[in-house]
């Protein structure tokens, strides 16, 4: 058989052999492997500083006492800790894992580096669905607190509908998906605007509060629903991160390689929606996470899906507790909504990714 | 080992691109798919793989192919904006094989096949850092990894210099014959069909126009009729040597 050894391929250096490839791979897989590892270290140091933060200025120690030993804290201790700042932190990684998993699937699907969970209006959806139920002051008569995001998860399942419903009579392409998607965006940012409008100045305020995206919603009933939804999702993918791997090449020769492009795409597309609704339904919209998250895990562990994923939900955890610790530290005293900070140091971070670059990511 | 259709017909809304094609493609050889811009060549090879809608039958001696499963197909595009690295692209081709984990007899096939290439440098190098010639070796890497028991290549030369377009298709051939698997590669260079091709289909609107070896199928006559340029074909060896001279308006 031929071979390319020879004077003229690839400069004067000596080509190395096979076994060296396979041992560059396997520590390319223990480095990747590493990088999951330590991301997870962090993440869990940054949930306990997330929780140590807040406006009560409360110590380490008591921290430490009413998280361990509840019974042996100051009760009003016991409760900002227990009742407030891990209900808080831990929907804040939990949403942030969402997002970061959303995004990457998203970008993955759609080719797209640019795509993120709103690009196909799912968030929009959401605050539509949560904006005209504080309109109509509505409430379900067994579990009042939840109307609100059940309202978000429905409105941003029927945006899946539609976008599904358009892109599958084109054969879900990611061009088709995408026009439709912007289409559902462009509709549900208008039906917003226009609950906006109609409502009256004390009601504005609140949907506005609502669509700012806020921790202050999380509580010890919504962080395991938020949490179980975020896992469904991880589990109804873990089999397809191969095929999502060869997508990664281009639809035909993903379907060259034996991959039904169409169907996984409309699979991932669904957990998109699933887990997208399951973390904006809560905690109302965040911005950026979902963006920059899937940018910053591939820049460290490129583009098997795998790790990528994985990682994406872990950065996307690590922004929003990074946030979550920001918004409760920029004002003494108060807490900003999270959702202004992720956008406020996600614009910058995403302009530097931009702009920084000797390598290429995408 | 041969591949063969009967009555293959494909078509789009209606509109039928390939028209009841019989084709034969024998094992332990190269078949050149030849035809001009529009005339359905990649159309064809991508029904032949199972990605187009087709009617008719695709046969794997004489019994029903596995088109998705027995039939590897290396798609014409070698643009790329992957972050994958090239031994990925490479083990992708095993895709049914591959677990969590990736086993290490596929990563030590497409180690090897890099290797061969003269690509193990460029081994953990994404495909958007390489050139599109080396791009397609390894998308030709991920196609002969998976050993299939037929082989589709749309234009499998056409971003390759000189070098490297003599390098695949002896390497092509040479996968062919040790395999006795047949193997169907849309061209456009006629010189290089001439040089390297066993058996030559030529493809016309959407019909199959002629077949047979590159000495009785590339003939001044049908390169005029198909192609509509004018050439000089002179027969070394059995073998047809071509010399465009110009295109008649």
């Amino acid at each position: 058989m031929a071979s390319l050894e020879g004077p003229n391929t690839l400069g004067r250096r000596p080509q190395p052999g096979a076994a060296d490839v396979s041992a560059e791979y396997a520590r390319q897989i223990r480095r990747r492997t590493l990088m999951i590892c330590g991301a997870t270290v962090t993440l869990v140091c940054a949930l306990i500083v997330d929780i140590l933060t807040g406006p009560a200025l409360l110590s380490v120690g008591e921290v430490w006492t009413a998280l361990i030993t509840p019974d042996e804290a100051d009760r009003r201790t016991a409760a900002i800790v227990n009742a407030i700042r891990l209900p808080q932190a831990l929907m804040a990684i939990t949403v942030g894992a969402g997002l970061g998993a959303a995004g990457a699937l998203m970008q993955s699907i759609l080719g797209n580096p640019l795509a993120s969970p709103y690009t196909l209006g799912f968030s929009a959806a959401a605050g539509f669905g949560a904006a005209i139920i504080i309109l109509s002051g509505l409430a379900l008569p067994i579990w009042p607190n939840m109307t609100i995001p059940l309202a978000a998860f429905v409105a941003s399942g029927f945006a899946a509908a539609i976008v599904y419903g358009v892109s599958r009579l084109k054969g879900a392409t990611a061009e088709v998906m995408v026009l439709a998607g912007i289409a559902t965006l462009f509709l549900f940012q208008s039906l917003q605007s226009l609950v906006q409008y109609l409502a009256a100045p004390e009601v504005l305020q609140q949907i506005v509060f609502w669509l700012f995206g806020s921790m202050g919603k999380a509580n010890w009933t919504n962080v395991p629903i938020a949490a179980g939804i975020v896992g469904l999702g991880g589990l109804l993918i873990i089999t397809d991160l191969r095929r999502l791997t060869a997508l990664r090449l281009g639809d035909d020769r993903a379907a060259a390689v034996g991959v039904d492009v169409g169907k996984l795409r409309v699979k991932i597309f669904a957990v998109v929606a699933l887990l997208t609704a399951g973390s904006v339904a809560f905690v109302g919209t965040i911005g950026f996470v979902g963006l920059v998250a899937p940018h910053l895990a591939r820049m460290l562990v490129g583009e098997d899906q795998r790790f990528l994923i994985p990682l994406s939900a872990l950065m996307g955890a690590l922004v929003m507790a990074g946030a979550s610790v920001l918004s409760k530290s920029l004002s003494p005293g108060g807490i900003i909504p999270i959702g202004i900070v992720t956008a406020v140091i996600g614009v910058p971070f995403l302009f530097f990714l931009l702009l920084k670059g000797r390598r290429r990511y995408w | 080992m041969t591949l063969s259709t009967k009555g293959l017909t494909v078509g789009y809304g209606g509109d039928d691109i390939i028209r009841a094609a019989n084709l034969t493609a024998p094992g332990a050889a190269l078949t050149a798919l030849i035809g001009a811009n529009g005339a359905g060549k990649s159309t064809l090879l991508r029904a032949l793989a199972g990605l187009a809608p087709a009617k008719g039958q695709v046969l794997l001696d004489e019994t029903d192919a596995n088109r998705r499963g027995d039939i590897a197909y290396m798609p014409q595009d070698t643009s790329a904006s992957s972050g994958l690295t090239m031994l990925e692209t490479v083990m992708l081709g095993r895709l049914f094989s591959l677990g969590w984990s990736t086993p290490p007899d596929v990563i030590a096939a497409a180690a090897d096949l890099l290797t061969q290439f003269g690509l193990s440098a460029l081994s953990e190098r994404p495909l958007h850092a390489v050139s599109g010639g080396q791009r397609q070796l390894a998308f030709l890497a991920q196609s002969l990894i998976r050993a299939p028991r037929a082989l589709l290549l749309d234009e499998p030369t056409a971003a390759l210099d000189l070098r490297h377009q003599l390098v695949v298709l002896e390497t092509v051939k040479a996968d062919a014959v040790k395999r006795g698997v047949p193997v169907l590669a849309a061209m456009h260079d006629l010189s290089l069909v001439g040089r390297f091709a066993d058996h030559v289909i030529c493809l016309d609107k959407g019909s199959i126009v002629d077949a047979g070896t590159p000495a009785e199928v590339l003939t001044q006559d049908r390169i005029a009729s198909v192609y509509g340029v004018r050439a000089d074909v002179e027969i070394r060896a059995g073998r047809p040597r071509i010399e465009l001279l110009t295109a008649i308006s």
